[in-house]
């Protein structure tokens, strides 16, 4: 397991959420692929905050300050910041499908697009 | 420094490469199937399976905090908001087809692939390594102890780390410090305005999620 | 947080505030139809504290940083503070006759609008990526929802299709930052710039390092969403014409402006050391003759109004871009901020533009509920004045002179010519010519083509009057510049 390892996991993941956006008609697959592109990012955060050098220690003089290790966690701070947000836009998400689905009984795509010229 | 007592600290163990390629196996193989499987149902399956394993490989890159947030969060919540939104739907039996584009978003997914993975290899990352500072590394890896005493910002920069004594610092397994409590002192310090934010943000969706259930009282234009 | 930090986010919060006071004055108040009135005086207090940053009344607004450096309220921030206020007022004053349409729902309608809005604010102000990552979220949630308003089909499928596209934009961008930060290891651009010039770079390799490479274009592209620049062009049309108008002018200006903001604070900010500005300098360039080409192309063939609106926006953005693209020397020299200063009075002007040119399609559309441009058909005729102020609006988007279009499209062609993108700016030059034949075919249509009725259309007083002044401001930022450049100039002095 290292930083190249933990990236090349979260790269397959995110390319496997833009194919799933890009190739299903079904919007809450869309959605779905959504959430596993953003999981990829959540991977990368991670892999950083743990393999790469915090720039709140780069320079540091000894002794070191409580805050500047604490910084080392940005990227963990930055994951719980996307998943508050992804969850909401799912949540957001899946109120417009329903009020899809109350107008055209579907959910898919390509069936609803009539605002093609 | 460099002294052998630190500086294997941030090697990883056989039992957990070996843990890790299983756990990124699984997540990869339930994103798979998330984007090919027909059935909507099925698919939200796979993804909670594949959250649940991403979930594992936080804890295996000591982020305990975010390991359990994916599973509270995505399993727990956005993975059964999913399964409520295809029950009720009642979409499952049409299944999700694939669009015509097919082969075009292969080429778009292939395409991204290839560049993310060549940036991850040809790209100089300054690794964690090169922290030489033996204090640095003991707060990083956890054993270490706060002077309060001698800091002249101990008040607004919280203390100074030092390395704990001699036999803590052979503690291979130390967790990247405490990372649950830095985490939550770092959310109402140094990034507190995206935590108030994020505030405003659930509230706007949640107003916004509302007015789009109401009844509908206006016509189409 | 010390008293400091309150007066510098206190514009942010009171916008966020006057949005939660709707929700709360739509369930105590009898009387629902005074609460856009209630909001457009309550944009009184943001803007209150914006003008006392600015000048320094109260509180001590030396040091412009606040909140262990995540958030700033440097003149560029305000610059845009005040832009995003009086796009939102106008937008707000001339929707009162549409939101009468939807009884029920008007006070969500304008709390969603002004907590985008406070979104908006707090991006110009953001110096931090997870800072403005959330606040990107907090302006796009709100608009996905306005957008299905309507709940009809077509609506509907406009927020959805918002919705999707601007998540997987924000997953591009996070991705970006993700590396940024990975490669840096810090999220604030000064610290970011800092690493940059310290960690050595690689001879052959663009960017200094491929990671940075990678970074830098994928958050270009998510922010290219918010501009409505190619390759997310085909969002524009739809959202536009799917949704409310009143949100359609609101995302064609306010939103646009942000996203501007942010893209130059965040190239100039953390990437602009040499020789990184060569670098993207490059890349927006190729972006902006793409996205003007491509928006003018597509306008070309449009039948409805709010469509080709659209994708006029879409060139537009291309014009912008050039400028953003044009950054010719060392920072510190005087040809540095050219391009910058062209886009901020660009996009000023394009505010007034725009303005002018969707609220009086408002204006029309609302009466006729015809959005096709025969649906214009002797409008010189029906309504004059609204017809004149949407012909002002359309010559400037064109940019013909005396008016401000004119004077943006020069300024921010001269910087790219003297950044040595001549190229750019010839194709530029080229694509204005086109877009002639779109927008003077709607000036014809309303001149020149027979009415399908004679019966004339009488607007609404407040959208005329906020109409009138969008146009107002065409004219005369047009015939004199120096006031919006000296503005410009000066909320450019932090580059």
């Amino acid at each position: 397991m290292t930083l190249e390892n933990v990236l090349l996991l979260s790269a397959a993941l995110f390319s496997i959420g833009i194919y799933g956006v890009m190739s299903r008609r079904s919007i809450i697959t869309t959605l779905m692929s959504i959430e596993l592109m953003f999981n990829a990012v959540v991977v990368a955060a991670i892999a950083f905050s743990r393999f790469t050098l915090p720039a709140s220690l780069a320079n540091v003089e000894s002794p070191v300050q409580a805050a500047a290790v604490r910084l080392a966690l940005t990227g963990h701070v930055f994951a719980v910041f996307i998943i508050a947000v992804a969850a909401a836009e799912v949540a957001l998400g899946l109120a417009i499908v329903f009020a899809l689905y109350r107008v055209r009984e579907t959910t898919e795509i390509t069936d609803a697009a009539t605002m093609k010229n | 420094m460099g002294e052998p007592a630190l500086s294997g600290l941030y090697e990883v163990s056989r039992v957990v490469d070996a843990a890790f390629w299983l756990f990124a196996a699984l997540a990869i193989g339930g994103a798979v199937m998330v984007v090919t499987v027909k059935d909507v149902f099925k698919a939200a399956v796979f993804l909670a399976g594949s959250f649940l394993a991403l979930a594992a490989i936080y804890f295996l890159l000591q982020a305990e905090f975010i390991g359990v947030v994916q599973i509270l969060v995505y399993v727990g919540a956005v993975s059964i908001l999913i399964a409520f939104a295809v029950m009720i739907i009642a979409d499952v039996p049409g299944g999700s087809r694939p669009a015509r584009g097919r082969i075009a978003a292969a080429t778009a997914a292939a395409l991204m692939m290839a560049a993310l993975a060549f940036t991850t290899y040809n790209t100089n990352w300054t690794d964690i390594g090169q922290i030489t500072d033996e204090d640095a590394i003991a707060g990083l890896v956890g054993v270490y102890y706060e002077d309060t005493s001698t800091s002249p910002y101990a008040d607004a920069q919280g203390g100074t780390i030092r390395a704990a004594d001699e036999t803590t610092k052979d503690a291979r397994s130390g967790a990247l410090i405490d990372s649950t409590g830095a985490i939550g002192t770092l959310l109402i310090r140094e990034f507190v305005l995206p935590f108030e934010i994020l505030g405003l943000l659930l509230a706007a969706a949640l107003i916004g999620g509302l007015a789009l259930m109401l009844n509908p009282r206006t016509e189409d234009k | 947080m010390t008293a400091h930090d309150w007066w510098i986010i206190a514009p942010e919060l009171a916008a966020a505030g006057l949005a939660a006071l709707l929700v709360i004055a739509d369930l105590a108040l009898r009387n629902k139809r005074i609460l856009a009135e209630l909001a457009v005086i309550g944009l009184a207090a943001p803007l209150f504290f914006s003008l006392n940053l600015w000048f320094g009344w109260y509180g001590d607004t030396t040091d412009p940083s606040a909140l262990f450096g995540a958030i700033t309220a440097d003149r560029f921030a305000l610059f845009f503070h005040f832009l995003l206020i009086g796009v939102s007022a106008a937008v707000i004053l001339a929707s009162t006759k549409y939101l009468e349409r939807m009884p029920g729902l008007r006070g969500e309608f304008l709390a969603l609008m002004l907590f985008s809005m406070s979104g908006m604010m707090m991006l110009v102000s953001a110096k931090e990526l997870v800072a403005i990552y959330v606040s990107l979220e907090l302006t796009a949630l709100p608009v996905a929802a306005l957008a299905a308003f309507h709940r009809g089909a077509r609506s509907v499928e406009a927020g959805l299709k918002f919705l999707v596209l601007s998540a997987i934009a924000s997953a591009l961008l996070l991705y970006g930052m993700v590396y940024i930060y990975g490669f840096t290891g810090s999220t604030n651009l000064e610290i970011i710039l800092q690493r940059l010039n310290e960690i050595p770079s690689q001879p052959d390799q663009p960017f200094g390092s491929y990671g940075v490479l990678l970074g830098v274009v994928l958050i270009v592209a998510g922010f290219a969403f918010k501009m409505a620049v190619v390759p997310w062009q085909m969002w524009v049309p739809d959202v536009y014409e799917g949704s409310p108008t009143p949100l359609a002018a609101f995302l064609s200006v306010a939103s646009k402006a942000a996203a501007f903001a942010v893209i130059i604070r965040v190239l100039y900010a953390a990437f602009g050391s040499e020789p990184l500005t060569q670098d993207w300098s490059g890349l927006i360039a190729a972006l902006a003759a793409v996205t003007m080409t491509v928006g003018n192309l597509l306008a070309l063939s449009q039948k409805n109004i709010k469509r080709l609106l659209g994708y006029s926006t879409v060139s537009q953005a291309g014009y912008m871009l050039a400028g953003v693209a044009a950054v010719s020397a060392n920072s510190g020299s005087a040809g540095f901020i050219a391009g910058p200063q062209g886009v901020l009075y660009y996009l000023m002007g394009y505010a007034f533009t725009n303005l002018a040119v969707f609220l009086s399609v408002i204006a029309i559309t609302h009466r006729t509920g015809n959005e096709l441009i025969s649906g214009l058909n002797g409008m010189g005729r029906r309504s004059p004045v609204v017809a004149m102020l949407l012909t002002v609006g359309l010559l400037s988007l064109l940019g013909v002179p005396p008016t401000v279009g004119f004077m943006s499209k020069a300024f921010v062609f001269s910087a790219a010519v003297n950044s040595g993108l001549i190229w750019l700016a010839v194709i530029g030059v080229v694509n204005t010519a086109v877009s002639a034949y779109y927008y003077l075919r709607i000036v014809r249509a309303m001149y020149f083509e027979e009415p399908s009725s004679d019966e004339p259309i009488r607007a609404d007083l407040r959208a005329l009057a906020a109409t009138g002044t969008a146009a107002a401001g065409v004219a005369v930022f047009g015939i004199g510049p120096w006031f919006l450049l000296k503005l410009a100039e000066e909320s450019l002095t932090i580059l």
